[in-house]
């Protein structure tokens, strides 16, 4: 029997085991310490404690200099007033503005995360028009540049008049 | 127990079955999503959190934009701890969502969609399915986003897409995770190559929650690292093939094993039912040990198909916060192992026979 980590008393009832990157971490606790730790007795755990979000913390200091850090850490988002500061300790944003704020640390972020960050997936049904149309009007001008170049002036004439079409609609 | 709502919705996951439903435990398509209009839950107001879910259950309610599904909505504040406890076993809440006073949840009438508010992100979008279901998983809680957003209006960007508390979600805003069990690929020790070579494809591989992790050992969540840059039908397909390649090397594994040392296999699987149908004591970690072999047994064919075998139900229901739910009370650590013993006689007796197939 395992005593608890804890209390040094009790024998254990909840095991807990982590293995991250092959470290291995465990934890084993009574069930009155469980219930003194919290609520459900997660909040203390390793699991709950270890977060993506410090991790994420780290990327963002990474990502600009020490000399802008200091600039940048006085932008607050002029919508829920969190500062890059806020932002960069607990990986968090504070709201759907804060990505424009702070789009020019994100966009590298986002890039490391996610390898490309240009949103290829579902459109909400209510800006759905608006945004299909421009992702259509990009499309169309990168196949008019390729005719161009490839001579294909019949195709480039044909795209020329779609484009001007679209653009006309909008 | 305030509302005993929690015994009514026995998760749709729970059920047994499901494509290779011996392997794979459960499927989940999770979406985040936020409002425009309101700060994300980190830093909005109480009064903020309590207007969010007002919205969210008026668009719920009966004769609101949905007309298809029932949804219950509870305060988790509303909420025992045991109730909470046993909505987190059951994985229709995250222990975030738990500790939570301002949040809520809904669940859908079968309890296969759960709609986490108030979570990190406002909306949190869940369908869980037994066996391996991604695209129906990704069908039902894309369907109960849709039924949101037509009445909400969602934080999207036109080059981030859906814009999430955090920016590890950002994108499509979609986490698909599935569930599944590897004691094969555990036990010959390839399975460390295996979780290396998933990293390779933007997946990323975690173990088991909570009590008896330990013993859990052969239990694997694994699940899109990646939201951004593919879409959704690229991510699910990209984890579905993934996912086809280790239960196909798990099978080939266990084929294996019979094949050598099918005495062994069987004394293990056996000893474990015997264990499960008698017993009068079992701690966590025992029972999940026991359940790994069990379906181990079911996976190797030495005990009838996954469809007949309550092995996810099993898996749920001898957790401390399922077994004090049934009691109706909470427990010691000491009348749990009693009651935990209890509950796997009576449902392994009940529903699985020896050699049913032979």
């Amino acid at each position: 029997m395992v005593t608890c980590q804890s209390c040094g008393v009790r024998p254990a009832t909840l095991h807990y085991t982590q293995v991250v990157n092959g470290e291995r971490t465990e934890l084993h606790i009574c069930d009155v310490c469980a219930g003194e730790r919290g609520d459900l007795g997660f909040a203390d755990f390793p699991a709950a404690g270890f977060n993506i979000h410090s991790i994420l913390a780290g990327l963002m200091h990474s990502e600009v200099s020490p000399t802008s850090v200091k600039q940048r850490q006085e932008v607050r988002c002029p919508v829920c007033g969190s500062d890059y500061r806020r932002f960069a300790e607990g990986g968090r944003l504070g709201c759907a503005q804060c990505y424009s704020t702070f789009a020019t640390q994100l966009t590298p972020l986002l890039k490391r995360i996610h390898g490309n960050c240009s949103h290829q997936g579902k459109i909400p049904s209510r800006g759905a028009k608006t945004i299909l149309a421009k992702r259509k009007i990009e499309e169309l001008r990168r196949e008019l540049r390729q005719a161009v170049e490839q001579e294909r002036y019949e195709v480039a004439a044909e795209l020329r008049d779609k484009l001007r079409q679209l653009e006309s609609e909008k | 127990m305030s509302s005993g709502m929690s015994a009514e919705n026995k998760a749709k996951w729970m059920c047994a079955g499901g494509c290779e439903g011996d392997i794979v435990i459960s499927t989940r398509v999770r979406l985040a999503r936020n409002l425009s209009d309101v700060p994300f839950p980190g830093t909005m107001s109480d009064d903020q959190a309590e207007q969010v879910l007002q919205r969210v259950r008026k668009v719920l309610e009966p004769g609101g934009e949905n007309q298809e599904t029932f949804w219950r909505v509870q305060k988790t504040s509303d909420l025992s701890n045991l109730e909470r406890l046993f909505l987190v076993e059951q994985h229709l809440i995250s222990p975030v969502l738990a500790n939570s006073r301002s949040a809520a949840v809904a669940l859908s009438s079968d309890a296969s969609v759960s709609i986490m508010i108030n979570e990190e992100d406002h909306l949190r979008v869940q369908a869980i399915l037994p066996g391996l279901e991604l695209d129906k998983a990704f069908e039902l809680a894309n369907d109960c986003d849709d039924v949101l957003e037509s009445a909400l209006p969602v934080a999207f960007h036109e080059e981030y897409g859906y814009l999430t508390a955090c920016p590890t979600n950002a994108g499509t805003g979609m986490r698909a995770s599935v569930m599944i069990h590897l004691p094969a690929l555990v036990s010959s020790g390839h399975i460390g190559r295996v979780l290396t070579a998933i990293g390779q494809f933007g997946l990323m591989a975690r173990g088991l929650y909570g009590e008896g992790t330990q013993a859990t050992g052969n239990v694997f969540q694994i699940s899109n690292q990646v939201t951004s840059g593919l879409n959704e039908q690229e991510i699910l397909k990209n984890l579905s093939s993934v996912i086809s390649q280790i239960v196909s090397q798990e099978r080939a594994l266990l084929r294996r094993m019979l094949a050598r040392e099918k005495t062994k296999l069987e004394d293990k699987v056996y000893r474990a039912l015997g264990t499960l149908q008698n017993a009068r004591i079992l701690t966590g970690q025992e029972a999940m040990s026991l359940l790994s072999d069990l379906r181990l047994g079911v996976a190797a064919g030495l005990l009838g198909d996954s469809g007949s075998c309550p092995l996810n139900e099993l898996l749920v229901s001898l957790q401390p916060g399922s077994l004090q739910h049934s009691a109706g009370r909470p427990l010691s650590a000491g009348e749990r192992d009693i009651a935990r013993a209890d509950i796997a006689r009576n449902i392994v007796v009940d529903r699985i026979r020896e050699g049913d197939n032979q």
